[in-house]
């Protein structure tokens, strides 16, 4: 039973099946949105499907028992695959000498024979150089009269193997760690104040060790209305006292005591001081003013007044606006949005939202992922297993000569790696060249 | 003359190269492959300089940054990585074919790129996620992966095709071995690649948006791609797959290369929207 259990838990089919699988759920998670608030899956697929998603865990499919059990599984896969491959692989690296078993000569990938003329000193004086341009080295070896000579590179590159699935385990494992012991989520913090909680991805609020103060943010943009940079001045606090202060970009977060600070977005927390300029349609007349919400003024040459009931940051997507207010004597409020630069005709008068001055509020993405170590760490490792695997190729090479009548019989083994084609062309070449001369 | 222009040239020019490496490998003729090389030369000399003109002209106008950074310049620099991988195949292999499938390939993304008037070819400013000094070395990681993939693809099916042929032009080509051992070394070389855009991708992704991996629809496909490949690998490798099968693999793996590259943009939202 522990061997069948073993035996499949270490196959290459439960590899492919885990892969496929992976890859499988992982489309299906790209397909049905994550992290919907709950009741919303209903609405978008239908109470059946909603049910579906409910159970098998989809609104969060790739923090599922059922995705991360595949992921441990595949873990162990890799585990007791590379554990089992490793004693004969040091086996492999530590013996220096190979030679002497003359099974290899029928068993060998590449094997060829051939009697060759001269004295045996002279046939194994070319069989060295043979072994020399194909592979290193050789070692020499005699037994019942007969010489065996071996030659082998690059015994160190099968590590590369080890290294590209202990990588994996190290990633997997860093994965674990952070999702264990790490945390995120945003922090909205309005300029001037500070915030110590953030608000987690996964629900509920968390407090920090330390507070965090909001200087001043600023969004900048290019000449094509493009974004050019967002930027929040913010001061760290450690119990009312100011630690250090420090400005956090796109692509250059804040670093401190293993927290990690991201500009993620940003908003308008607070507008006052509209500029309103209220032109007179007849005359042409401009007269700008200043206004605080809800304090009227009078609009020039007329009965009339001019109020802001309210502000919106985004109205309709258009950008900031401002609820304007006429207030006519014996007649109804005129109400209608005024959005930014796009002024509106109201009797005899054009009303322009021309400015406003805002208090932001700056977006940070804050965490803590203690297992980032470890994935970096997987990372040179897998670069290191690719360069060893790719950029040198275990290869060995046999041959035996037999004294006879004219000379000697001479079998070549080879196990060439890789590239067995091109391999072969290069030992026949080298073999003619050698041998004929 | 702008960039854009040489664009243009290029993209003709590549469908020269596709007919000759066609005629080459129809007719069996070592000249007009050779002359099929050299025109190639010539069409990614223009390619290359245009590239690097793009780049010069974003500096003149104040926005200076490599052109890796929109729709129109993926699509330029994804038809430069197949031609690259088409000069670095003849290390290995000879003959036509290769040539042919590649710079087919090329043709079509460029003139996707500056005939279709439905991608945009302005030079744009960079936001700022993408102001990053990983842009580089991520976007020519992913994109030479994908180019390795397409002929792995092409590999695949050509594998498909010959199997199948009884006499005639097809069974002029190479045999299915040959495809066989191309796609595995494409594949090979490719998810090295791929791994390599991953890891940058992910190291910036913890920079940027303060996690190395969030699920973000990009970095899933690339994963499912990643996988599909270990597969391949595997199943050749240890299980000692060969033939039809892995060459189905070789083909969905090149349909999830396409969907990292196009579908998570236009079918599905996530952060990484600017390609």
């Amino acid at each position: 039973m522990m061997r069948i259990l073993y035996k499949s838990l270490a196959s290459a089919k439960l590899t492919l099946f885990l892969f496929i699988t992976l890859a499988v759920s992982s489309i299906f998670g790209t397909l049905v949105q994550q992290g919907l608030p709950r009741e919303r899956y209903a609405e978008v697929y239908g109470p059946g499907p909603a049910a579906l998603i409910e159970l098998f865990h989809i609104f969060d499919l790739y923090h599922s028992w059922w995705f991360v059990g595949l992921l441990l599984l595949l873990a162990v896969n890799i585990t007791v695959c590379t554990a089992r491959r490793i004693p004969a692989l040091f086996r492999q690296i530590r013996s220096r000498n190979r030679n002497g078993d003359d099974g290899i000569f029928r068993s060998a990938p590449i094997t060829r024979t051939l009697e060759s003329h001269g004295s045996v000193d002279e046939v194994e004086k070319k069989a060295r150089t043979l072994l020399r341009s194909l592979a290193g080295e050789p070692v020499h070896a005699a037994r019942d009269g007969k010489i065996y000579l071996f030659a082998e590179r690059g015994r160190y590159t099968r590590l590369g193997m080890v290294a590209i699935h202990a990588s994996i385990l190290l990633i997997l494992a860093g994965g674990l760690i952070g999702s264990i012991g790490g945390f995120s989520g945003q922090m909205r913090i309005n300029e001037g104040a500070s915030s110590q909680t953030v608000a987690l991805s996964g629900g509920g609020t968390r407090l920090l060790p330390v507070a965090l103060a909001c200087n001043d943010f600023s969004v900048t943009f290019y000449e094509n209305g493009m974004p050019r940079e967002y930027r929040s001045d913010v001061t760290v606090l450690e119990g009312g006292k100011k630690i250090l202060s420090a400005t956090i970009r796109v692509n250059e977060p804040l670093k401190y005591k293993g927290l990690k600070f991201c500009q993620a977005t940003y908003g308008i927390a607070e507008a006052s001081g509209f500029t309103v300029v209220m032109r007179d349609a007849a005359t042409g007349k401009e007269s700008p003013v200043s206004l605080k919400l809800m304090k009227k003024v009078p609009v020039p040459g007329t009965e009339t007044f001019f109020a802001a009931a309210r502000f919106a940051p985004d109205f309709q997507g258009r950008g900031p606006a401002l609820l304007g207010v006429l207030l006519q004597p014996g007649k109804p409020h005129d109400i209608f949005w005024i959005p930014r630069d796009q002024p509106v005709k109201r009797g005899g008068h054009i009303f322009a939202f021309t400015d406003f001055t805002a208090r932001f509020y700056t977006g940070l993405q804050v965490g803590s992922d203690p297992g980032v170590p470890l994935v970096w760490a997987g990372f040179l490792l897998i670069l290191a297993g690719f360069a060893a695997v790719f950029l040198e190729v275990h290869r060995r090479v046999w041959i035996r000569i037999a004294p006879s009548a004219e000379g000697g019989e001479v079998l070549i083994a080879a196990d060439p790696g890789n590239n067995r084609k091109g391999f072969e062309e290069r030992l026949d070449k080298a073999f003619r060249t050698i041998f004929a001369a | 003359m702008d960039d854009t222009f040489l664009i243009s040239l290029a993209t003709f020019v590549y469908f020269a190269v596709a007919l000759l490496f066609v005629i080459a490998v129809a007719f069996e003729n070592r000249r007009a492959e050779r002359f099929a090389l050299s025109v190639a030369v010539a069409g990614f000399t223009l390619h290359t300089g245009s590239i690097l003109m793009r780049w010069l002209l974003s500096y003149r106008l104040g926005i200076g940054h490599a052109p890796l950074s929109n729709f129109y310049e993926s699509l330029v620099f994804f038809s430069w990585s197949l031609v690259v991988v088409l000069f670095v195949s003849r290390r290995r292999y000879r003959g036509g074919l290769i040539g042919a499938i590649l710079s087919l390939f090329a043709f079509l993304l460029l003139a996707y790129a500056s005939l279709s008037g439905k991608v945009d070819a302005r030079i744009q400013p960079l936001i700022p996620a993408l102001q990053s000094n990983w842009l580089i070395s991520h976007v020519i990681s992913a994109f030479l992966a994908y180019a390795c993939f397409a002929l792995s693809f092409g590999a695949g099916v050509l594998y498909l095709v010959r199997k199948k042929a009884r006499g005639g032009l097809v069974s002029r080509l190479p045999s299915t071995e040959f495809f066989d051992e191309l796609a595995y070394r494409t594949i090979s070389i490719g998810f090295l690649l791929l791994t390599l855009g991953i890891i940058t991708g992910a190291v910036w992704a913890d920079t940027a948006w303060g996690r190395y991996w969030g699920w973000d629809p990009k970095e899933t496909w690339s994963l499912i791609t990643w996988m599909l490949y270990g597969a391949y690998l595997h199943a050749r490798l240890v299980k000692g797959w060969r033939g039809t099968a892995t060459a189905v693999i070789s083909i969905v793996g090149f349909i999830a290369v396409i969907f990292t590259y196009l579908g998570v943009n236009y079918i599905l939202a996530g952060l990484h929207s600017y390609l």
